[in-house]
């Protein structure tokens, strides 16, 4: 297995390399004059020389190898440019924004993941009967509806008409504490219990209960429908009939034999949400302002932040390696007869 | 657990967390600012933009500022008078201008405020100078050029005598002092921002730091000023935290502390508001009116935005493959020479329902201009009647244009705008509408372009006709005449308008008086009856906050900026 991860590992440079040439291929296609926008806050207020000077400034008019083999260079220099919607160093705006993001994807999981694992057992179990139609109907609910209406309804409803879950990652009395205390990890959760911080902790919760909520709900459908599919199947395995006329109980023959067979596509779509995930939730931290690392990718798209871009992507290629190998060991440990090499 | 138990504990749980906020949003020393924008730095001289110049207008100070939000009007804040040639600050020949410093103050890391200071920090400004930035407003008054070509020209401009700093000014400028009371003419500490790296202030180290990035700034985040509040904490694009600063120089602000946040989705903003959670937010002009309903807000409307907003029409179009322009001859195009004819161009002023369009997207706020030059700012002619909608009159030009070959054959262009502005695509579909009944031979595409190729196709002088608005930079009628009718200007160059550079250059430098009074009448006659463009609207502004905020009043008469300063809350 160590091998085996190694090899992924030394992989994951290719693989950023020729991402990254392909995104600089891509920007070729915009003119010097578009991606000048990415500098400039509004066009009105450029004066005299100051498009052609601000083009010679980036070396926005540098063939394409020039500019890739200067942003290589500062990459190995570890500087992965300067982020103008932002206003921050990429790998500080990184810095900034992922734990949040990682937070709500942290908090997100166990509903997501072991609720539509739960719940797709059930509704299995359960099937055709009332339980699994409940259980189907609220899945497709939440498939269905667009991420910004529950977003917006679950503020308006929380907030807007109970006042129990306000937007944002803290109250306002909070963050001088934030500011103040030392701060481990970015994800606030933790570092409030790190430093002893409880009301804090309690504040963070309740700014984190919609969100987590609203991804949930949209997000719990596919890993439901699957589970659920999957533990049908398995449960119609002759083994599954042997189980039971030994005399197992139906509790031990869901959890201990059929379950964790149903669960080898679960781990795949697992891992490939949890990767989508971790890849920000552009629309939940919009309408919550929980600002993530998906609304600053948005926001740098939008104004052409090729810098941001750039590292956007490639942080998002390393998430995905990651969790691709993740899926990869996991698969090992729910069925043994899988051998990586 | 059962699960009610687990049911109960849950609500419990919930209603103590819904209960640990009540308090905290109904603190009367605290305000929650809410808006959408993002402030891009804090150093000054980049400071381009409402959203950071009110970033940097609580804690750094300039020699002057505007009175309330007065457009003539200024108070002295670090300079001890507002110069003026009654009291002998500027001179006869308005060329030199004396702000003597004030004694005693402070800079929040306890360095006390020289003529130094701010002789640096003007000398810094000219030196870096941005391409893209504000100082070219600086340079154009102090300066030969744009930018410097030698230091010489920078040292020479700006110097010390006592604790006094003294203004050389290439031409005498009636608007000097505006532009030094904005709020990137704040003052840094020299000190602080040599000891960071930033220029040393020597002559030989200034081609180095010519035209610096953003990026290279040692200001970009760090703030060191004499302001009545001092920046606590700044996430870029997310917060800032002020506090106040309890050794201010004049009275302490009221308020304890101010929280500045980015908040995009107006449906949270509203509620923010509607919660008591944000005090003052910014609304889009549509909900203005849902807003107005909202329990404990207070509106306030009209008030002035020195912005024009106006259809460009492009003369000797590059025609050069060029998809703006049909076929490039009338019929199924138009000619190079087009927007040349004054019937052309008058023709489209008059079919252009300025009327009808101000009611349908302005509700009625905003006037109509007849010129570049917007209501309310000096000089404004107040006799110089708009074009009325008027389709007889639009007919008999448009038939008289290019003898008669424009009506009898028909032309087809496009109208160009940045994707996104809703104002800017209705003026496009008013004019469509205006020409396209007008003969069915007419032809109007209307095509909105994300900014970066609207920008592209812009500066190429491609656009035969293009929607977009102009906001002062200061409040002097060169700022408007300079980019509607030079032929360098930013929206007359894409234009390709020519004739009027003498004149508008010669207002730019005249001293105040009836004769500038009489060029600038003159100007605006010839912007309107050459109908240089349409000239479709001059919107208002407004603003919003809860009824307990109170004191407020518009700082810098151009720019929507909160200033904290003088605002307090309680329901008195």
């Amino acid at each position: 297995m160590i091998s085996y991860i190694a090899r992924r590992v030394v992989l994951l440079p290719v693989v950023l390399l020729g991402l990254s040439f392909m995104i600089f291929l891509m920007m070729q296609f915009l003119s010097p004059t578009q991606r000048l926008t990415a500098f400039v806050s509004d066009p009105t207020k450029l004066r005299g020389e100051a498009p052609e000077a601000l083009i010679e400034m980036y070396g926005l008019n540098d063939s394409l190898l020039v500019q890739y083999s200067r942003w290589l260079n500062n990459i190995l220099h570890g500087n992965l440019g300067y982020s103008t919607t932002v206003s921050l160093p990429v790998t500080q705006a990184i810095a900034t924004y992922f734990p949040a993001t990682l937070e709500l994807v942290l908090f997100s999981i166990v509903p997501v993941i072991f609720g539509g694992i739960m719940m797709g057992s059930l509704a299995a179990c359960r099937h055709n009967r009332l339980i699994d139609h409940i259980v189907r109907i609220l899945a497709i609910t939440g498939w269905s509806l667009p991420t910004f209406v529950a977003g917006l309804l679950a503020l308006a409803v929380f907030y807007g008409l109970l006042n129990w879950f306000p937007p944002g990652r803290v109250s306002t009395w909070a963050l001088p504490i934030i500011h103040e205390m030392h701060r481990y990890t970015g994800i606030y959760t933790i570092d409030a219990i790190l430093n002893g911080q409880f009301r804090l902790l309690l504040d963070v919760l309740r700014h984190l209960v919609a969100p987590v909520a609203t991804v949930s709900f949209v997000s719990w459908a596919l890993i439901l429908r699957i589970t659920r599919s999957s533990m049908l199947e398995t449960l119609r395995q002759d083994y599954i009939t042997t189980a039971r006329s030994k005399g197992l109980t139906e509790r031990t023959v869901v959890r201990r034999h059929a379950r964790r067979n149903a669960l080898i596509p679960v781990i795949t779509a697992s891992g490939l949400l949890m990767a989508s995930m971790v890849g920000g939730q552009v629309v939940v931290e919009t309408v919550f302002n929980y600002k993530g690392i998906g609304w600053w990718a948005t926001q740098a798209a939008t104004q052409f932040d090729f810098p941001a871009i750039i590292g956007f992507a490639l942080f998002n290629a390393v998430m995905l390696v990651t969790v691709n190998l993740i899926v990869d060991i996991l698969y090992v440990v729910a069925d043994p007869r899988i051998r990586l090499s | 657990m059962k699960p009610r138990y687990a049911l109960v504990l849950l609500v419990l749980l919930l209603a103590s967390l819904s209960a640990l906020g009540v308090d905290e949003v109904k603190n009367p020393t605290t305000l929650v600012r809410v808006g959408p924008g993002k402030a891009a730095t804090l150093d000054p001289i980049y400071a381009y933009d409402a959203y950071t110049y009110e970033l940097m207008v609580q804690s750094l100070e300039t020699l002057i500022s505007y009175n309330e939000g007065a457009a003539d009007d200024f108070i002295a804040i670090l300079a001890t008078d507002v110069p003026s040639t009654e009291n002998g600050l500027i001179s006869e020949d308005g060329l030199t201008y004396t702000f003597p410093i004030r004694e005693g103050i402070t800079f929040t890391n306890g360095s006390p405020l020289t003529a130094e200071d701010v002789e640096y920090t003007f000398e810094r400004a000219l030196v870096i100078n941005p391409s893209g930035g504000p100082i070219w407003m600086l340079a154009e008054v102090l300066l030969p050029g744009y930018t410097a070509e030698s230091f010489e020209e920078i040292d020479r401009a700006i110097e010390v005598e006592d604790n006094s700093v003294i203004f050389h000014l290439r031409n005498p400028s009636t608007f000097f002092l505006k532009i030094i009371a904005l709020p990137f003419c704040a003052i840094v500490d020299k000190e602080t921002t040599v000891d960071l790296g930033g220029w040393p202030g020597t002559a030989e180290t200034w081609q180095d730091n010519a035209n610096q990035p953003l990026e290279d700034s040692v200001l970009a985040n760090h703030i060191v000023g004499t302001g009545p509040f001092l920046l606590e904490s700044w996430t870029p694009g997310v917060e800032a935290v002020f506090i106040r600063n309890d050794d201010y120089w004049r009275e302490p602000a009221q308020l304890e502390r101010v929280l500045l946040y980015r908040v995009d989705e107006w449906t949270t903003r509203r509620l923010m508001l509607a919660n008591g959670d944000a005090d003052i937010v910014d609304v889009p002009r549509q909900y203005l009116e849902q807003t107005e309903e909202m329990d404990g807000v207070r509106v306030i409307r009209d008030l002035p935005l020195y912005t024009i907003a106006a259809i460009f029409l492009a003369r000797n179009i590059d025609m050069t493959d060029n998809p703006f322009v049909g076929t490039g001859e009338f019929g199924e195009g138009i000619p190079s020479d087009f927007f040349n004819s004054l019937d052309v161009r008058k023709g489209f002023n008059y079919a252009f329902n300025t009327e009808a369009y101000i009611e349908d997207v302005y509700e009625g706020d905003a006037l109509q201009p007849a010129s570049c030059i917007p209501y309310g700012m000096a000089y404004f002619d107040p006799g110089l009647e708009p074009y009325p909608f008027d389709e007889n009159l639009a007919a008999q030009h448009l038939q008289s244009a290019f003898d008669g070959q424009a009506w009898e054959e028909g032309f087809r262009f496009t109208i160009a705008w940045n994707s996104g502005e809703t104002e800017y695509k209705a003026a496009a579909e008013v004019l469509e509408l205006g020409l396209e009944s007008l003969n069915s031979k007419f032809q109007v595409d209307l095509q909105a372009m994300p900014l970066a190729t609207f920008m592209d196709e812009f500066m190429a002088g491609r656009l035969p006709a293009f929607v977009w608005s102009w906001t002062a930079d200061y409040l002097d009628p060169h700022n408007f005449t300079q980019p509607f009718m030079h032929s360098a200007g930013f929206y007359s160059g894409s234009q390709n308008i020519t004739g009027y550079d003498e004149m508008v250059a010669l207002g730019g430098t005249m001293s105040d008086g009836p004769e500038r009074e009489a060029l600038y009448k003159q100007l605006q006659q010839i912007c309107r009856d050459d109908a240089l463009s349409i000239f479709f609207a001059q919107p208002t502004s407004w603003h919003v906050a809860r009824e307990w905020v109170q004191g407020w009043y518009p700082f810098i008469p151009q720019w929507s900026v909160e200033y904290y300063y003088p605002l307090s809350k309680s329901m008195e």
